[in-house]
């Protein structure tokens, strides 16, 4: 019998994939200790009274801050699934007819890194996707002070026609959390197209 | 896809590093690190140039000195090795002269930020009129000047950008078999290097002879007196701590300072927890310690007696009258390389040749043995 190793592509190390590794982290191209490395920790809480769910703490976490970082500042396409694998199971039943919105980001690092970073990073979940908001003015929030942050919902505006939400289960997704007012905008603006429901679900919150 | 693509950065060609990006190959072996390059046009301030010594070089150093400038000038690359507190640095100060006064482009690179910043004030010293940039880890801001000391992290930023790149502590990690660092420094060169090692080996020699290059020895301490000798002592852990404080009460006395060397971090926590109830004056410095570049300033200004530390502080760092004991000289975590550099922080400035270094240990290991002999070799010869 023919054994396939696999090149991990975080510690680019040969691995052999389990048996259960290929059933739970379906098409992973991520060695377990380096998956392992990330440590799970989903907290429940409400934004805008709207049901939210983190999957990282951002603090603490080491690996996962590295990961990000990789991803968002040097660029590296390759990480963006690492996130969502460990979930994929568990994303896939609990949001499976949830028609996925996301976060909205800024243009010009958009330009920088070559790729939309939330859209790969949420790429393995097939779930119908929409660009549903825009910045009006081109901001990178990492540039932004506190108070800064929390006027962020006037550059923020509705992208599509609100009929085309209407009645539909919307899951808004974006990266990281750090003071929540971001999502809170967003949030306050779908809670205007008339949802069936709407749920929040950022991958790595700062505690 | 390119199928010949290679890295312009490292040089990677290895497929395992690859990733692939709008339908392109990138490198992700060296993607931590920055590949923003910094402004070439900068313009060296040659007639400020004027190389001003505390000390004049020995007969050896001004001949070593005078071969690695007539080497350069032929375009041939060099290592140096030279014993430990040799003055090694002093020796290419010439050659820097001579480069900067023609307003080419020089560089020192060391694998260590602790030895950077322990070498900027010599620099300073030495050409007083010109600007001196350090750059390393959370101080990259400035990063032009006339001549440029930095970590090889740092050399990402400067690709073929040296007319004259001297490299530090060949052997030193991080750098020593880094594949991403090692290119990183080849890539920086536009003109020559030279190589600076107290312990080189054959491999390294091998490599410079390859790469159009000469090799100098300097088996001689600036001021000609031999390296110390490390003492080795059995102890039982508790028995080493009775006598270490002993002997810290002793050269607290003196008013010597000293370093207590211990393999890992948590021992050196561990050790230092002891030895500050019964001597005051003390600190621990590892690489988890934060302040440890104030904690470093502070005890060459005097106000600690004595640091127990990891090997960060084995290499590179010079204080006047020191003395080092090695907690547990017997770890598998020390090679004979790494000894001796721990013994060359001994006895290094000129008016303060003499000093003690105490290795302790339940077994003598191999490691030790070698380190010993080598320095009575070298001892020995130092007059070939
Ligand atoms: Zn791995
Ligand atoms: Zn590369």
């Amino acid at each position: 019998m023919l054994i396939k190793t696999k090149i991990c592509k975080r510690c680019f190390k040969n691995y052999i994939p389990s048996l259960i590794e290929e059933l739970f982290y379906d098409k992973s191209e991520f060695c377990l200790d380096c998956l392992n490395k990330l440590e799970n920790k989903i907290r429940y809480f409400k934004l805008c009274d709207c049901k939210c769910e983190s999957l990282y703490d951002y603090e603490n976490d080491y690996e996962s801050k590295t990961v990000i970082d990789l991803i968002k500042n040097k660029y590296d396409i390759e990480l963006t699934n690492m996130f969502i694998i460990k979930y994929l199971l568990y994303l896939k039943i609990k949001f499976y007819n949830y028609t996925i919105c996301f976060a909205p980001s800024s243009k010009s690092s958009f330009n920088k890194r070559g790729f939309d970073h939330l859209h790969e990073m949420f790429k393995l979940l097939n779930n119908k996707k929409i660009d549903c908001f825009i910045k009006t003015q081109d901001i990178e929030q990492k540039h932004l002070n506190k108070v800064e942050r929390l006027n962020i919902n006037k550059y923020i505006k509705l992208n599509i026609d609100k009929k085309e939400l209407k009645n539909k289960r919307i899951l808004l997704v974006d990266d990281v959390m750090t003071t929540g007012s971001t999502l809170k905008a967003c949030l306050e603006l779908l809670k205007t197209c008339e949802c069936k429901k709407i749920m929040g679900l950022v991958l790595l919150k700062h505690i | 896809m390119d199928e010949n693509f290679v890295c312009e950065y490292c040089n990677n060609k290895d497929k395992r590093y690859f990733g692939i990006k709008n339908g392109k190959y990138y490198c992700r072996r060296c993607i931590e690190f920055s590949h923003e390059q910094v402004d070439k046009s900068y313009q060296i301030n040659k007639d400020a140039v004027e190389l001003s010594l505390n000390y004049p070089l020995s007969e050896k150093q001004k001949n070593i000195s005078n071969k690695v400038l007539n080497a350069l000038i032929e375009k041939k690359n060099v290592l140096i090795s030279a014993v430990t507190g040799a003055g090694k640095t002093e020796l290419i100060y010439e050659s820097f002269e001579y480069f900067l006064k023609r307003g080419l482009k020089v560089g020192f690179a060391t694998p260590r930020k602790d030895v950077v910043i322990d070498l900027l004030p010599r620099f300073e010293q030495a050409f007083n009129k010109l600007k001196i940039v350090g750059i390393y880890q959370n101080h990259t801001k400035e990063m032009l000047g006339d001549i440029i000391v930095l970590t090889t992290h740092q050399l990402c930023h400067f690709k073929n950008y040296f007319d004259l790149l001297v490299l530090d502590e060949i052997d030193a990690f991080p750098y020593a078999g880094d594949f991403v660092l090692n290119n990183f420094f080849y890539n920086s060169v536009k003109g020559n290097y030279v190589m600076l090692s107290a312990t080189c080996n054959k491999k390294d020699i091998d490599n410079i002879r390859k790469d159009n290059g000469v090799v100098f020895e300097l088996n001689e301490r600036y001021h000609k007196h031999d390296l110390i000798v490390p003492i080795f002592k059995y102890g039982s852990f508790h028995t080493r701590l009775m006598k270490i404080i002993l002997i810290l009460k002793r050269y607290n006395k003196e008013n010597k300072p000293c370093f207590v060397f211990c393999s890992t971090i948590y021992l050196c926590e561990r050790v230092f927890s002891y030895l500050k109830l019964f001597v005051k004056d003390g600190n621990v410095v590892n690489s988890k310690a934060c302040m440890r570049d104030v904690i470093i300033e502070d005890f060459k200004k005097g106000k600690y007696k004595y640091l127990v530390t990891t090997s960060i502080l084995e290499r590179g760092v010079t204080v006047k009258n020191l003395q080092v004991m090695v907690f547990d000289a017997d770890s598998k975590l020390y090679d004979k390389d790494s000894l001796i550099q721990i013994s060359g922080r001994v006895g290094r400035k000129i008016d303060s040749y003499d000093g003690e270094v105490t290795f302790f240990g339940n077994v003598k290991t191999e490691a030790i043995t070698n380190c010993i002999d080598r320095i009575n070799y070298v001892n020995k010869n130092k007059n070939l």
